[in-house]
């Protein structure tokens, strides 16, 4: 009887385990959520003033299109080929 | 002749030496992967639905450690299987005091209320860790984590006919199974051995459809609950896995995310991330996110209501399926008032029907609040449809096109947060007058009489204040709701209404009469669970 006991019990504490498990990862997933939001907001926060005062008289849809447009030019950017940088750096008879 | 199907550039490699006949013996399919993906209009459909790009889950490489783990699933399902199957054994071998039954305890004073505050903050959250879904699936992958390469069963495909009708087989599973809750007042509590019968109804029929059907077919088409948590948990703020750069998904050519790969399963819930635009299948389990290739799928996050204001292409077994939620909440409002008794009565009295429900009594009121609802939208497509504006379109159960759906299915997307906030409501009595009973019930499932415990007899809230929080929810997915129809009426249905502001009137008139009729119930029932 001891035994039957405690084995309910050792059982009931694993099913209790599990529940605060199920609440531990619901709180850990809404914390993350929480962070990746504030931190997404940061970084669009950071973006606007980066481009300084322009956000002041730019809309948020001219925004993303300037953001876009200066993508594009840093891609077009290093698509260049690095020879002639190299080219300089390393001198003439390298 | 086969040569002919060949297109232009496209052999190169293939008329070259022994790759010839495989290029003859294949054309069609060599074609369709070759063709440059078309990407025409994509931006401008999935503009307004896609989350923002910052909202990215797996860019935190924790994150993204655990949904690449195989584990990761079998671990969110592991402590609800451990749960479960103590409410199924504790259920038959426990006290028969329902209050003090664990399974009873846990399963009608707290889980209904933890699962529909899942639905409404993150959507398909439940389906991740669904002890029942999961446990068919581990027999039928015969694995409980790891990657295999044959499924244990028949393996055959949902048929189409029925397919097509999406969410409303769900739901008429959810009618039944509520009809049999209700005839053996299971979730009253009544006996906890009812409460384990049923748990153990569904586990069963679970493995019955997965050991006949490939993949999730009975998550996706039959489980009782999917339509709800789809349709409610469109609120969340979940939007599920979702595609990065939808242009790598249209160029991929082996679609490992619906086919499966090396690391990962073809999507169980047969989403494909690259055309998504909503959460109202994305079951989160990871797997397209552990099988692309590319690496391009994220688990986003997205504002709550976007995926019901935002999607564009509405769906009518969604639409039918949230009128008929509806009507089912309603009727268990309105089976808590004397004028239902004396109906229900009546007509077991006439129809020879041993006691509540009576099943016409159950089914008419439904089906007659459902089409009270639908006629109402309706009635306003009626009176402002431009009668220039051409919305008839023929087609099958899903793609027709008529006055009556161009209303209607907008309508009855927006009614989503008033029909999900009455469930919860309806959830809360049984929650504050009893939840407390859980520790008492633990004790007693450990070998402790808890009969005694003052824990029993606590109640977290009297039954006016209980009226007033009901209250308060339908007030907040009121306002939720008019919020949404707003939004979706000045996008989707003003420009084929003769006056828009009438239009928007008459629709955040309608929610605002399903709020109060809600609201009224709850005042009436006075805290009846």
């Amino acid at each position: 009887m001891g035994l039957e006991r405690a084995a309910a019990g050792l059982w009931m504490a694993c099913v209790l385990a599990s529940l605060l498990s199920v609440v531990a990862v619901l709180v850990a997933g809404a914390l993350t959520a929480v962070r990746a939001v504030a931190g997404a907001r940061r970084r669009a926060r950071r973006a606007r003033a980066r481009l300084g005062q322009m956000s002041r008289w730019c809309s948020a849809s001219e925004l993303a299109e300037l953001d876009q447009a200066l993508d594009r030019i840093a891609a077009e950017d290093r698509a260049w080929p690095v020879l002639s940088v190299k080219s300089r750096r390393q001198g003439p008879y390298s | 002749m086969t040569t002919s199907h060949a297109p232009a550039g496209a052999g190169q490699d293939e008329t070259a030496g022994p790759a010839r006949a495989v290029a003859l013996r294949e054309p069609v399919p060599i074609a369709i992967r070759r063709r440059p993906p078309d990407a025409s209009g994509a931006a401008e459909r999935f503009a307004p639905t896609d989350p923002p790009r910052g909202w990215d889950l797996a860019r935190y490489p924790r994150v993204a450690r655990a949904l690449r783990s195989r584990r990761f699933q079998f671990l969110l399902i592991l402590p609800n299987q451990i749960i479960f199957w103590t409410v199924i054994f504790v259920g038959l071998l426990g006290t028969t005091i329902p209050g003090l039954n664990f399974g009873t305890a846990i399963t009608w004073y707290i889980w209904f209320c933890l699962v529909f505050v899942l639905m409404v903050v993150v959507g398909r959250a439940w389906c991740a860790m669904c002890p029942f879904g999961g446990f068919a699936e581990w027999i039928q992958r015969r694995a409980l984590w790891q990657r295999t390469q044959r499924a244990l069963g028949l393996g055959l495909k949902f048929p189409e006919p029925l397919a097509r009708y999406g969410f409303l087989l769900p739901v008429a599973t959810f009618l039944l199974l509520t009809w049999i809750e209700e005839f053996f007042n299971i979730a009253g509590p009544g006996t906890p051995s009812a409460t384990s019968y049923m748990v153990i109804g569904i586990v069963s029929s679970a493995l019955i459809f997965f050991l006949v059907f490939e993949r999730r077919t009975f998550c996706r088409y039959l489980c009782p609950l999917t339509a709800l948590i789809g349709t409610v948990g469109s609120m969340g703020s979940v939007a599920g896995f979702r595609t990065r750069d939808r242009s790598v998904c249209l160029s991929c050519q082996t679609k490992d995310c619906m086919r499966g790969g090396a690391d990962g399963f073809g999507c169980p819930w047969y989403t494909w991330p690259g055309s998504a635009d909503s959460n109202l299948a994305c079951g989160l389990c990871s797997e397209c996110y552990k099988a692309c290739p590319s690496g391009n799928i994220g688990l986003y996050l997205q504002p709550p209501l976007t995926s019901v204001i935002a999607p564009r292409r509405r769906r009518a077994d969604v639409a039918w399926a949230i009128v008929l939620l509806w009507g089912l909440v309603l009727y268990q409002q309105f089976n808590a008032t004397s004028l239902y008794a004396a109906i229900d009565t009546w007509l077991n009295t006439r129809l020879g029907f041993p006691h509540y429900p009576d099943p016409v009594a159950y089914l008419g009121l439904i089906l007659a609040f459902a089409l009270v609802t639908a006629g109402a939208t309706g009635l306003i497509g009626r009176l402002s449809a431009r009668p220039d504006a051409r919305l008839e379109a023929a087609g099958n159960f899903l793609d027709r096109k008529t006055r009556f759906r161009a209303y209607f299915l907008p309508l009855a997307y927006g009614l989503i947060p008033v029909v999900g906030a009455d469930y919860f409501a309806r959830q809360l009595p049984k929650f504050f007058q009893h939840a407390p009973r859980l520790i008492p019930a633990v004790e007693q499932a450990a070998g402790m009489a808890a009969i005694h415990s003052p824990l029993y007899r606590v109640r977290l809230l009297s039954d006016p204040r209980i009226v007033a929080v009901q209250v308060a929810t339908i007030a907040a997915g009121t306002l939720a709701a008019l919020w949404s129809t707003w939004r979706i009426s000045g996008r989707e249905l003003a420009a084929v209404s003769r006056r828009p502001v009438v239009l928007r009137a008459a629709s955040l008139g309608l929610v605002l009469a399903c709020g109060t009729v809600a609201a009224a119930l709850y005042v009436m029932i006075n805290a009846a669970d």
